[in-house]
């Protein structure tokens, strides 16, 4: 029946388009393989290194932002007019392209950044080796402090349109009967915002895990994050480099599919809309 | 009538597109002779791959080479930014596929890129006897003329310019250079936390890394080695041990290193290091004239001698113009383009005419290009340079420092 | 409590002066030229070399062919997703979570790796180093966006007014254009604007499938701070971030001017 059809038909273009792409890129990847390159690249202290490395750049940003970028969507909350402005404020980091947001950081961590600066005047150092180094390091700070200036933004934003929807008389019964703001916070609002936290967790991880730009340019020559080690071996028209880059991108695209799955089971969208008669979407 | 003329049409075309399909399917001739190839290719356009990195070295070609091939041959230089890794992987894949007409007429390669070419039939030739300028200018005996980073030339390509590693130290912060791996451990014993180098893989990280290991067991010692991890480990061992002497005296401990020469460079033009290194000869004339550093930088090399490596251009084996190829490296190679070349305003990279071979004439115009202040004349560079080893080892270096100095 | 009053204030005010700062910082770096350090302010102040990096040749290239990309990408996207966000936000049928998970893909995987991958086969379709192989790569991560936004307010619009205006005797290219378009448009350009801000935005895309050919702004801002030469890369950014806002600005003033008040409601 032509109704019945019809959204598929609409849906049809993108649908081709998608698949096509992420086939293509998969099938490439994966047609240059054999069980031996694949067990080769696993087997390698280096990868080991590289993916614990990466995962825990990630798991550490998502766990900042996301509590920190609640925290702060709470009192933009409490602040009224205050966090209306703030609200308008935190477009900036979101805009800022990630490659803008490292110049800065690094202008401003750097051994001879402003911060440095600033200590050699209050007299802590001496010279610019005795500030830490903050970006190149192993730990990765400089580049844990590019994503905390756009994610804490953006989790904050997310979070503060949540809390706006949900209906103040909960806290408000809340009060009535004793809690404290605290209480309130944690024991009320908490629950109702976790739908919204473990989207933005996923998506703020999922970012996190994949960048290539920023660890490339801020990172230090111990390790590499994994997106940039495929990148490294990809550009090294040696077939065998070819062939550890492409069981790489693979290892990445199998995670990032293990994400968007348990994002699509554990984050149920609920529609807040009705139509006139009756019928959800 | 009408379908005689039809039929005469007909075959016409049947001959015109089987000619066409045929000539497609076959790779254009090169020139015979270098004079066929000025007849031939005047009016065409020849196009260069290579890397755009560098703004002095884009300027040489767009500023210099362009409007004097124009202007001497009636030929435009197109010049296209692709890095290396880029360029071979469209030729292999035009390889394979038997693409007979390219988009690149000349390459700009060397070492290890040069050996896979080579090696994967990327490449046309041998040509470099039919360049004229070749016979004339190059000398057929020197090792850079007939040896790629230890890989056999054998006429596939053409040496452009020659790279040779430099230290660079500001005179007014360093009264002593170190011009031994010694003096440098006992300089850096003095100040600690003022002198490194780049982590390999970097290009001069990784060189400064091999004129360690040449100044500790020797060039021919290395040279000899097989391609082999544990034998090569065996032969370097002093040179890494040494390294890891060095370390906690160097920035950081020596925990970590600075990613790149660019890095490096960032450091000590800020004041945190004592020197920083480079693969172009005239780097602190370049860096006086554009007003980065104070004109007390001094350029210095070891008193055993510094590595240096030569680079070429190669014709692709699908190049469409290959006689207008032949005129570009012609001229490449000419004194005219090789002086600018020099010229610290344009490139800084030193040339690969044989001195021996010039005319008086020729050669003070050499003499007479400007080099910049703070630089080691060519003279000096060139009977304090050693050559590069075979690039498979070079890689194996490399991986041998990551594991035995870096991690440790 | 009068402290927690006062910490919230605090908090607002850190939050504002972090998120601004960057930018003050960018200004400060684009004008300056020498800064060595310890100093706290710049020792030398000039527009010169700002002027000089404006008007160079490889700028004005980058600074169009980022747009080129970012105009064609929106274009691209919003051709693929407004059919498909129609069929996700006004039907119920079975695919629909599926649909809507191919449509969030992007945001999950990794642009480096999905494009490494892609970039085999453009070497051997040819579409290597051309402006439609850096279109379609974009358009791939512009879509979820797009896709969300606009699904979200065909949720909301719901199919009423189009039905009516057939019931009125509307044939559908009129249904289209005058019910259809002026409803959705304020979703259209909050879709256009994120395609365009992640198609400019992009780097690692552009240069593994541009191969160096294509010369945009990131691309030429990437040089200069593995560089470390921040002046340079200061003023780039002010010049991503300046064309980026015009060209958002331009493109929401002229779909405001084309349909005037009346059509524009707000969900």
């Amino acid at each position: 029946m032509k109704a019945a059809s019809k959204p598929y038909l609409l849906a049809a273009p993108l649908v081709l388009f998608l698949t096509l792409t992420f086939g293509l890129s998969l099938g490439y990847e994966i047609s240059g393989l054999t069980l031996r390159h694949f067990l080769a690249v696993l087997w390698n202290r280096d990868f080991v290194v590289s993916l614990v490395a990466t995962l825990s750049v990630a798991a550490v940003a998502t766990l900042v932002s996301n509590v920190g970028g609640a925290a702060l969507a709470f009192a933009m909350l409490k602040a009224r007019a205050g966090g209306e402005w703030v609200r308008h404020i935190l477009q900036l980091p979101v805009i800022m392209p990630h490659l803008v947001v490292t110049v800065v950081v690094f202008h401003i961590f750097a051994q001879t950044g402003v911060l440095a600066r600033l200590a050699w005047w209050l007299g802590f150092i001496d010279g610019p080796n005795q500030f830490p180094l903050l970006v190149f390091d192993h730990l990765a700070i400089g580049i844990m402090l590019v994503y905390l200036y756009k994610q804490i933004p953006f989790v904050a934003m997310v979070c503060f349109d949540s809390l706006r929807g949900i209906s103040h008389r909960f806290g408000d019964v809340g009060e009535n009967l004793g809690a404290t703001p605290w209480q309130v916070a944690t024991r009320i609002y908490l629950p109702l915002l976790k739908p919204t936290l473990m989207a933005t967790a996923l998506i703020t991880f999922a970012f996190a895990f994949g960048a290539f730009e920023v660890p490339f340019l801020l990172g230090t020559p111990l390790w590499r994050t994994l997106p940039v080690e495929a990148y490294l071996l990809h550009i090294n028209i040696d077939p065998d480099a070819q062939a550890r880059s492409m069981a790489i991108n693979v290892i990445i695209a199998a995670i990032s599919l293990g994400l968007a799955l348990v994002y699509s089971s554990t984050v149920r969208e609920v529609s807040h809309v009705r139509h006139s008669d009756g019928e959800r979407p | 009538m009408t379908r005689r003329i039809i039929v005469g049409v007909l075959i016409a075309a049947m001959l015109v597109l089987t000619v066409g399909c045929a000539s497609r399917n076959e790779l254009t001739r090169g020139p015979d002779t270098f004079d066929a190839a000025l007849r031939s290719a005047r009016g065409k356009t020849v196009t260069f791959y290579g890397w755009g990195g560098s703004a002095a070295v884009n300027s040489w070609f767009d500023n210099v080479v362009a409007p004097s091939m124009l202007s001497e041959y009636g030929i435009t230089l197109r010049r296209v930014p692709m890095n290396i890794d880029e360029i071979l992987r469209k030729l292999s894949t035009e390889r394979r596929a038997n693409q007979t007409r390219g988009d690149m007429d000349v390459i700009w390669i060397n070492g290890e890129n040069f050996y896979t070419a080579k090696t994967q039939g990327l490449l046309y030739g041998p040509f470099n006897a039919r360049i004229a300028n070749f016979a004339r200018h190059i000398d057929p005996d020197a090792p850079d003329t007939n040896y790629d980073f230890g890989v056999a030339i054998e006429g596939m390509s053409v040496p452009l310019g020659r790279a040779q590693l430099v230290f660079i130290a500001d005179s007014a912060r360093l009264d002593r250079f170190p011009t031994s791996a010694e003096q440098l451990l006992e300089l850096a014993r003095a100040n600690p936390g003022r002198f490194t180098y780049p982590a390999p893989p970097d290009f001069t990280g990784s060189a400064f890394v091999r004129n360690i290991i040449y100044e500790i067991v020797g060039f021919e010692a290395i040279n000899n080695a097989p391609v082999d991890k544990a034998a090569i480990k065996t032969v370097i061992q002093p040179a890494l041990d040494f390294l890891n002497q060095l370390e906690p005296y160097l920035w950081e401990q020596g925990r970590t290193y600075p990613a790149d020469v660019a890095a490096l460079d960032r450091m000590f033009l800020e004041g945190q290091l004592l020197w920083s290194m480079s693969y172009t000869p005239l780097k602190a004339g370049q860096l006086i004239a554009q007003n980065r550093a104070p004109a007390s930088l001094r350029t210095f090399v070891f008193d055993e001698g510094n590595i240096g490596n030569t680079h070429y251009v190669a014709i692709p084996f699908n190049s469409p113009n290959k006689d207008a190829a032949f005129v570009l490296i012609h001229h490449l190679i000419s004194v005219a383009m090789q002086a600018a070349k020099l010229d610290v305003g344009n490139w800084g990279d030193l040339p690969v005419v044989d001195l021996e071979r010039l005319d008086d004439a020729q050669r003070a115009v050499i003499a007479g290009v400007n080099i910049g202040q703070g630089v080691l004349p060519m003279s000096e560079l060139l009977t304090k340079r050693l050559p590069e080893i075979h690039a498979r080892k070079v890689a194996i270096i490399e991986e041998l420092w990551r594991e035995e100095v870096l991690r440790r | 409590m009068k402290w927690g009053r006062a910490v919230v204030h605090l908090v607002m005010w850190t939050a504002a002066v972090a998120c601004v700062s960057p930018l003050l910082s960018l200004i400060v770096l684009a004008f300056s030229a020498q800064w060595p350090f310890p100093h706290l302010l710049p020792s030398l102040f000039t527009a010169d070399h700002l002027a000089e990096l404006l008007l160079s040749p490889r700028l004005v290239e980058a600074v169009t062919t980022s747009l080129a990309l970012a105009l064609l990408t929106t274009v691209a996207t919003l051709l693929l997703v407004f059919p498909a966000a129609k069929a996700a936000g006004l039907y119920s049928f079975r695919g629909r979570e599926a649909l809507k998970l191919l449509a969030l893909m992007p945001v999950m995987m990794p642009a480096a790796t999905v494009t490494m991958g892609l970039h085999y086969f453009m070497i051997r379709v040819g579409l290597a180093g051309t402006m439609l192989g850096v279109v379609i790569v974009h358009t791939v991560f512009a879509v979820p966006y797009a896709f969300r936004i606009l699904m979200y307010v065909f949720e909301i619009m719901g199919e009423q007014q189009e039905e009516q205006a057939a019931m009125l005797g509307a044939g559908p290219l009129m249904v289209f254009s005058a019910v259809t378009l002026p409803l959705v448009m304020p979703g259209m350009v909050a879709a256009a604007t994120m395609s365009f801000i992640i198609s400019f935005s992009q780097y690692i895309t552009t240069f593994i499938i541009g191969g160096g050919r294509l010369l945009t702004v990131p691309l030429l801002l990437v040089p200069h701070v593995q560089g470390g030469e921040l002046h340079v890369a200061s003023v780039y950014s002010l010049v991503f971030i300046f064309t980026a806002l015009a060209a958002l600005v331009l493109l929401r003033a002229v779909v405001r001017h084309y349909y005037r008040e009346t059509y524009f409601l707000n969900p």
